[in-house]
């Protein structure tokens, strides 16, 4: 229907209540719901938006954050080009469970690496950074840089601080790794050969446990 | 004498004159000789003369040549002139040139400047244009929404007034239903004391403080009252806020739904369909005959009460209803749990402090039903109850604990029923109505039933479940099955749902599941993007205006719709889902961290060490790095936490460990370490037969897993798959879902990444050459 060039996937994870719909929200509607249900399993949106002059359009996944709900929302890690691991910056609980989420990540988006050929994009966003702080700016920092993450933001669903520029970022850097690998033969090659080996055993998987 | 003198006188003269003759006379000989002369010396100067004309001549000529020179000369210097002349000029016009270049530079920036300012004008104006129609736009809305508003107060107003008109039309059998009632009552209660105490035991019950939240006493006054109060006017008879902020639909959408419903409800209560007001009555009538009949007594199953709750409860009559159907379902397990068994709950869960549950459930409280006022503030009454009936759930129940989901299923029991109605009416769905694990740790039976769904649709509407499966979308409704459709679904939709849902269970969620995606089967169809499909169907729920149609195609269109094909279906997904379920809970207890909060410092500080070690050198492959630090770990004999078990190796890495453990010492598997204490021939049989050691229960000493205990489970395994004949299908599934789960992920990262080690290889080397 409508043409774009690129279609990227990014998957919103973390613990409950640090705001991943408010954050979706916010940049696919920009409104700040003031009342929010809860996210039973996954939601999604949509939001188109132009990089260099190329029209990109982001699904957007939204997780349930409560513990018993990875085993849905896990299967969705696999297709996305981008995770965000949200945590919320007035909540010293929500991040201290950041490790078990990226023992989560490398584990199941373990595929992700196989399909794209390269690793999937992995950010920390600290939202509510509206409130009053309990988990101090550099520590996350040096979290993001300990575990490898490919960018780290504070962000204000509320106060729309950095919504826009987060998402902007993530898609930039997606549709310049694309450009990049559909430059090198090399690095084509590698994506086209274990999509090949991949692609049927994980769709059966991603089918079975959606 | 005169004459003599004067001829003296003439004589002298003429002598004086003889003189000067003869003076003359001489004078000419003299010339005379000097002639002769000259004329002797004639021939001589003829020949001077000639040579003097050659003379000439030859002057003449020189004087010619002199003056050609000179004319060349002059040409010459002339030339010289013009030469100079000529560059001065070009000088000049070089300088001419680059001052008309400067100036027009200068000019073209001007030009430039004034078309860029020019432009900025024109954005500006472009600009405020924009925001003009911006403005004009958020005019514009605001008067449609004044206009809807206006258009819903007309409307409820009207609707009051044929309420009211119907109200009065139902009064006059309802007299005579009542006097008639009323002689038959008192001959009751005169007849038997008995009666007269249970109505006196319920009309306690239901005036004590404990009511539900939308119960009022006199429901039909209050809502009158309701009408006159204008702070009330935005919310509906059961709290919900009627400015609902359903603005995830886009606008237009919203406002061609919005038109929809309202056109149908001017319809409707314009009685310009004589027949609807006439059902509206009809309906009604039925409902108050029933419950007249019903007196006191408790509900029993009847197609009677079938067929009235398939057409939706009024209401009013709600409360009672629910609470009975209710009953029905839990009266066995109250009894047997005691009458004060709530209460009691209510007293340990105020002793309780730590309550698992408790935090998230905290976290749901005004998450639940946000457009409510019952639930809009942590002080609201709703909210308070809420707290507790999940509290004590959670209590009562530690398998389930809390899932994000029942919150909605207790708020709206609530509103119809007093707390510990409500609490009975969460057991009665989680434990009775719904399969068994809908709910606990890995939500078995929601993901069971997301097969169920789509095998239904497959086999109800092929067309659908076609064109979905062609756009590679799968339907994925857990929210739907796991709140009983209060999640994105209407609540007047919802709550006609669940007055069937109550007394025929499950089945219903199915029904209603493929009825909104029948209502909506023409338009998704047209439509050809996964994405918008996606989208479509994500808000389905409050596409569907029609609420009666949906219940005719769901109790009608789908037919037959026997429990028994649900159920087989049921059973025969729950051993695939179980399994797979099963095999990613292992997986993730594998991993080294574990969310455990209890020890979970140490396993931190752990944790950080493998982070130093990982990324320390970020250059390298993270996994293999990881790999080596898990070795390290083993080797050094630090690991006695259970922190890493040995056949994780294996698992996680199959290609690096593999390779790196080759290059190791033969005795590093006999490494004790982890949680899994065995010996390396079990471990290589294990490995044989894929087989996780975590799965082995070890009979020797420590729990040590012996080569008995190994051979006895791969029995066992053969037993459990000799039992249970596969299907080709199941086969196939199984087939390659064990193989999805061998597929080399790993392996493939690594292969990139060793391409870099190379790559950072060559570099080294290159560098120790250059060094060199």
């Amino acid at each position: 229907m409508e043409d774009y060039k690129y279609l990227f996937k990014i998957v919103l994870i973390g613990n409950a209540g640090v705001g991943k719909t408010c954050l979706v929200r916010r940049f696919a509607q920009g409104v700040f719901p003031n009342v929010q249900g809860a996210t039973i399993g996954v939601d999604f949106m949509i939001k188109s938006l132009m990089v260099n002059d190329v029209k990109v359009k982001l699904q957007i996944w939204d997780t349930a954050g409560q513990e018993r709900f990875r085993s849905i929302t896990q299967s969705y890690y696999r297709s996305a080009h981008c995770l965000i691991l949200v945590y919320d910056v007035f909540s010293q609980c929500s991040f201290d469970s950041l490790p078990q989420w990226c023992r989560d990540i490398d584990q199941y988006a373990g595929a992700a690496i196989a399909g794209n050929g390269r690793n999937v994009l992995k950010v920390l966003v600290g939202n509510k950074c509206d409130k009053d702080r309990e988990v101090p700016l550099h520590i996350a920092e040096q979290f993001a840089h300990n575990n490898n993450f490919d960018l780290f933001m504070e962000t204000s669903a509320l106060e729309a601080e950095n919504v826009e520029k987060l998402f902007r970022e993530i898609a930039e850097i997606l549709v310049s790794r694309n450009q990049e690998s559909n430059g090198g033969t090399m690095s084509r090659s590698i994506t086209s050969n274990s999509f090949n080996q991949s692609s049927k055993p994980s769709n059966c998987f991603n089918c079975f446990s959606n | 004498m005169d004459a003599a003198n004067v001829l003296t006188m003439k004589l002298e003269a003429s002598r004086e004159v003889i003189k000067v003759l003869q003076l003359q006379l001489e004078a000419t000989v003299r010339e005379k000789e000097s002639l002769i002369e000259i004329c002797k010396s004639h021939s001589i100067t003829d020949q001077m003369l000639h040579t003097l004309a050659q003379r000439e001549k030859e002057l003449t000529l020189t004087e010619s040549r002199f003056r050609q020179s000179e004319n060349k000369r002059r040409c010459k210097e002339e030339l010289n002139l013009m030469r100079e002349l000529i560059h001065v000029k070009d000088q000049t016009v070089m300088s001419l040139t680059n001052k008309i270049y400067d100036l027009e530079k200068g000019r073209k920036d001007e030009t430039a400047n004034n078309e860029r300012s020019n432009i900025r004008k024109l954005e500006q104006d472009e600009l405020e244009s924009l925001k003009d129609s911006v403005n004009a736009y958020q005019l514009q809305n605001k008067c449609l929404n004044k206009e809807i508003i206006a258009l819903n107060d007309i409307r409820s107003f009207r609707k009051k007034q044929q309420e009211l008109q119907l109200n009065v039309m139902i009064g006059k059998p309802a007299v005579v239903r009542y006097t008639v009632n009323s002689s038959y009552s008192r001959a009751q209660l005169i007849s038997s004391n008995q009666s007269i105490k249970t109505l006196v035991t319920r009309l306690l019950d239901e005036n004590s403080l404990d009511i539900p939240l939308s119960w009022k006493p006199g429901n039909r006054k209050r809502s009158e009252e309701h009408t006159s109060s204008s702070a009330d006017m935005d919310y509906d008879e059961l709290g919900f806020s009627l400015k609902q902020s359903d603005c995830e639909i886009e606008f237009n959408d919203k406002l061609a739904v919005k038109s929809e419903a309202l056109n149908k409800m001017k319809m409707k209560n314009e009685g310009s369909e004589p027949a609807v007001a006439r059902q509206q009555f009809e309906w009604k009538y039925r409902w108050d005959y029933f419950i007249g009949n019903l007196g006191s007594n408790e509900l029993q199953k009847s197609l009677e009460l079938k067929v009235l709750l398939r057409t939706g409860v009024p209401q009013e009559y709600r409360c009672k209803i629910w609470r009975m159907l209710i009953n029905i379902r839990i009266r066995n397990l109250k009894e047997r749990l005691g009458t004060n068994y709530y209460q009691n709950l209510c007293t340990k869960s105020a002793e309780c402090k730590v309550n698992p549950a408790a935090k998230q459930i905290e976290l749901d409280l005004l998450r639940t039903l946000p457009n409510n006022k019952h639930f809009e503030n942590i002080k609201s009454p709703g909210i308070m109850r809420l707290r507790q009936v999940l509290t004590c759930y959670s209590l009562h129940s530690p398998a389930v604990g809390y899932c994000q989901g029942m919150n909605r299923l207790a708020a709206v029991a609530l509103l119809f029923m007093p707390e510990e109605d409500a609490f009975w009416t969460l057991v009665a769905i989680i434990e009775n109505i719904m399969p068994p694990d809908y709910f606990t740790a890995n939500l078995l039976g929601a993901h069971v039933d997301q097969f169920v769904l789509r095998e239904l649709l497959n086999e109800k509407m092929p067309n659908l479940g076609a064109h979905l499966e062609k756009h590679h979308i799968e339907l994925s409704l857990f929210s739907w099955f796991l709140t009983c459709f209060v999640d994105n679904v209407p609540s007047n939709i919802y709550l006609r749902i669940w007055d069937v849902f109550l007394y025929e269970g499950n089945k219903v969620l199915f029904r209603f599941a493929l009825a909104f995606l029948k209502y909506h089967s023409t338009a998704i169809l047209s439509m050809n993007d996964s994405l918008v499909i996606n989208q479509y169907i994500r808000l389905i729920g409050y596409r569907t205006t029609d609420v009666d149609h949906l219940c005719h195609i769901a109790f009608n269109q789908l037919n037959p719709f026997r429990m028994r094909t649900v159920k087989a279906k049921r059973l025969h997904h729950t051993q695939m889902v179980t399994n797979e379920l099963n095999k990613l809970d292992s997986i993730r207890k594998t991993l080294p961290v574990h969310e455990n909060n209890d020890n979970s410092d140490t396993k931190s500080s752990n944790y950080s060490k493998i982070n130093f070690i990982k990324f320390r050198n970020k250059e390298l492959n993270n996994k293999i790095l990881y790999q080596l630090f898990i070795i390290y770990l083993k080797l050094s004999g630090e690991n006695k936490q259970g922190l890493v078990q040995a056949d994780q190796v294996d698992q996680v890495a199959d290609l690096e460990a593999n390779q790196i453990c080759d290059s190791l010492p033969t005795n590093f598997l006999d490494w004790k370490c982890g949680k899994i204490s065995t010996t390396p021939a079990v471990r290589r049989i294990a490995a044989e037969n894929n087989i996780k050691l975590s799965n082995v229960k070890g009979t020797g000493r420590d729990g040590r897993i012996l080569k008995e205990d190994l051979l006895k489970y791969l029995e066992e395994a053969k037993n459990f798959m000799a039992s249970v004949p596969f299907t080709v299908i199941q086969r196939t599934m199984f087939k390659s879902m064990t193989q999805s789960l061998k597929v080399p992920h790993f392996g493939l990262t690594s292969f990139i990444e060793r391409y870099k080690i190379d790559f950072h290889a060559s570099i080294h080397e290159s560098f120790v050459i250059s060094s060199k």
